[in-house]
């Protein structure tokens, strides 16, 4: 029902089922938050956002209070004001100050309320939790010492991510977030997708940063050749780090600020994708035809990979073997330089905070760093990334086509392996796969491929993976081809990529608009489809010389025993 | 379930084991389970708890998280007595402290710590809500009143088991 309120004295229109919050910033005013998430963490306990309505006796919390007709509301008065300082001296007083050391330092949510409101970090002193710092897991870093109790991690982790690696531990005082008996990360259901370091207001949960190693590699003035190679949706988010708009494709910028960083190739992980394609669709075509193994899981995602290995380890021999794009480029361009007698050193450039484990695992690759990361080396190199020109990829893993990009948003891997499927099996193309694409969390679809028909499910955020696992294991489902990624939306809003202000723009509009960013451009390609990839078929013929037992070797996980474990 | 770690005696598991069959899939019984465990080992297991979410479809840390939450829930076994000291005002003034002092001598350990037989432990609080008798202290339960350091020895040592 539409109502009106007066909101800092102007008159507005809303629905009254809105909160004095979501009212506010429809309206452009700004009322500050620490651990309102919309839709999965409302607990109210931050204080921050407290406003003044008139004929309440106390103020009340704008992100937990329904407008109602005629309500008078006061963001600004001195009270408010008072209250939100008050608020945030409290939280401040057990808060381990060390910001300039902090990960977080000028990018922090709870440091810019304290410097907008003044706060004397002196006022309220006392005991304060000690900073226990840890680094077990291969992707996150946690402090306790600098976590405020926002709960945004939890619910993340619960709710989009169903992993309930952590949880508010102890009570009063003591009250932290911990894993299970608070062992360390490693040991706890944590996959690594690090969905809660882009929620943490904090510089309370962190990544391992390699940002060093990877400046120590790019200074050091030897013959060994060094690699970097970037996946698709990194170019997609890169641009945020400099100011850009969320999405906006900057792939050209990347790939020379890449080389000026110093490194002697850049390669394309979409050319990675496209192989997975084609071993992948191959894969399936044998399942499909010998009806063993299925169904098939994709298997690109570290994260979900660590899942089914943690939650639904039954799951894991139907684990597809064709490695992730990732890895498979990394294998043919090591490869590649050995088969010349060069020493080759690469490093992965991921929207993903989970690879970081994966290339650990399988030591092919050297080093993973995040979108993040990336955008450090290039601030710290002093390269002006904003008025850089645009380069192209190097040969000979330079070549992608649509199929390899879309890898980035969920059901691209889906869609790129039908739109090969199709061609291999019916010989025709079929380039947009419409209904596979923008899912809610959970997509079924049945389509055809020539005369076979197959049940396909395409899943985000592992939240929702439990509900076509456990239909498949009582035998509810029968799909032949399963496409799951870890984080919502797929790898456009992955872990590793730029942290982006959830007050001013919802994830749901993130994964919207870096998504159609990856669209438009499939869209612009000559070449859809990875059948279609020239430079695929000359590393097939000129390099792998079509020997299977070496194609095998480089880009299939030795399966079902291979893990992503570390032994 | 694990054979290598025992959890309790046969009869603690069954009686174990009945319960997770009772509140089967039904995490809104959380509470029950846990008070129910631990009345029947005398402590919630670490071993229990992935037994208890696998039954009740519960994560694990949320379960943990609970324990750690409710003072009421403890994850360290019991020991067989619980020496209680009242430090209230009452108690404090008429030389609780020292009757503490003798008895974490007499026992070597310090408070909240249970001895290395598990025999002993000793707790305090700050009301036992019987101040005519202070200095109070109880074990399990029963109330020892207007205690002295030199009563310590003797109320210790008729606990002969």
């Amino acid at each position: 029902m539409e109502i009106r309120l007066t909101i800092d004295g102007k008159s507005v229109k809303a629905d009254d089922q809105m909160t004095i919050l979501q009212v506010a910033r429809a309206k452009g005013i700004d009322i500050p938050t620490l651990c309102y998430l919309k839709g999965v963490n409302e607990p109210a306990s931050c204080r921050v956002c407290v406003v003044e309505v008139e004929g309440m006796r106390n103020l009340v919390t704008a992100c937990t209070t329904k407008v109602k007709d005629g309500m008078v509301i006061r963001t600004n008065t001195m009270r408010v004001v008072r209250a939100r300082k008050t608020a945030l001296e409290l939280l401040l007083s057990n808060h381990n100050k060390n910001c300039l050391d902090c990960p977080k330092n000028l990018k922090c949510d709870f440091q810019r309320l304290v410097e907008k409101f003044d706060c004397k970090s002196s006022k309220y002193e006392g005991e304060t939790t000690k900073s226990v710092i840890d680094d077990s897991n291969h992707s996150i870093v946690r402090d306790v010492s600098k976590c405020i109790l926002c709960g945004k991690c939890v619910s993340v982790c619960a709710k989009r991510q169903g992993c309930y690696a952590i949880e508010k531990i102890n009570r009063g005082f003591e009250t932290k977030v911990g894993t299970n008996f608070d062992k360390p990360m490693q040991e706890s259901m944590c996959v690594g997708c690090g969905q809660c370091v882009l929620v943490c207001p904090t510089g309370a949960l962190s990544l391992h940063s390699n940002v060093d190693d990877v400046m120590k590699l790019l200074s050091r003035n030897d013959d060994v050749i060094k690699v970097a190679q970037v996946a698709p949706s990194v170019r997609v988010s890169i641009g945020e780090e400099f100011g850009g708009k969320i999405g906006e494709f900057k792939e050209g910028q990347m790939v020379s600020a890449l080389k000026e960083l110093g490194f002697d190739y850049v390669f394309d992980v979409n050319m990675g994708a496209d192989f997975t394609v084609v071993e992948e669709a191959q894969e399936l075509i044998e399942k499909l035809q010998s009806g063993k193994g299925l169904p098939l899981f994709t298997s690109c995602c570290p994260a979900w990979f660590n899942y089914c290995e943690k939650a639904y380890p039954e799951f894991v021999g139907n684990m597809s073997s064709s490695k992730s794009p990732n890895e498979m480029l990394g294998s043919l361009v090591k490869y590649y330089f050995e088969q010349q007698g060069k020493k080759v050193e690469i490093v992965s450039v991921m929207p993903c905070t989970a690879k970081k484990r994966e290339i650990i695992a399988h030591g092919t690759i050297d080093y993973s760093i995040t979108t993040r990361e990336l955008g450090k080396l290039i601030k710290l190199k002093n390269i002006d990334f904003n008025k850089l020109p645009e380069s192209e990829f190097d040969d000979p893993f330079g070549e992608y086509t649509g199929a390899g990009l879309i890898f980035g948003v969920t059901g691209g891997v889906t869609e790129a392996a039908l739109r090969y499927a199709v061609y291999k099996l019916t010989g025709k193309t079929r380039d947009i796969i419409e209904e596979v694409r923008y899912s809610d969390g959970v997509k079924e679809v049945t389509t055809s491929i020539g005369d076979t028909k197959i049940n396909l499910a395409i899943v985000h955020g592992l939240a929702n993976a439990p509900k076509v696992l456990d239909a498949i294991k009582s035998g509810e489902k029968n799909y032949q081809f399963v496409e799951i990624m870890a984080c919502p939306g797929g790898c456009v809003n992955g872990g590793g990529q730029s942290f982006v202000d959830y007050n001013k723009t919802d994830v749901e509009e993130v994964i919207k608009r870096r998504s159609a960013s990856i669209y438009k451009a499939d869209w612009d390609m000559k070449f859809k489809q990875s059948g279609e990839n020239k430079g695929v078929a000359k590393i097939y013929k000129d390099l792998l010389k079509g020997d299977h037992k070496l194609i095998h070797e480089l880009l299939h996980y030795t399966h079902p025993n291979d893990s992503m474990y570390l032994k | 379930m694990c054979n290598c770690v025992r959890l309790g005696t046969d009869e603690q598991v069954k009686k174990f084991e009945a319960v997770l069959e009772e509140y089967k899939g039904s995490p809104d019984n959380v509470m029950v389970v846990l008070q129910k465990t631990q009345g029947i080992f005398g402590y919630i297991p670490e071993l229990s708890v992935k037994q208890i979410s696998e039954s009740i479809h519960v994560p694990e840390s949320k379960i943990y998280g609970i324990i750690t939450f409710y003072s009421q829930f403890t994850l360290t076994p019991k020991a067989k007595y619980n020496i209680d000291i009242c430090l209230g005002t009452a108690c404090f003034v008429l030389g609780a402290n020292d009757v503490l002092e003798k008895i974490k001598t007499k026992l070597g350990v310090d408070v909240g710590e249970m001895t290395s037989d598990g025999k002993w432990i000793i707790t305090s609080c700050r009301c036992l809500g019987c101040c005519g008798l202070a200095p109070a202290m109880t074990i399990n339960g029963e109330v020892y009143g207007k205690m002295t350091v030199e009563k310590v020895d003797e109320i210790l040592d008729s606990f002969t088991d």
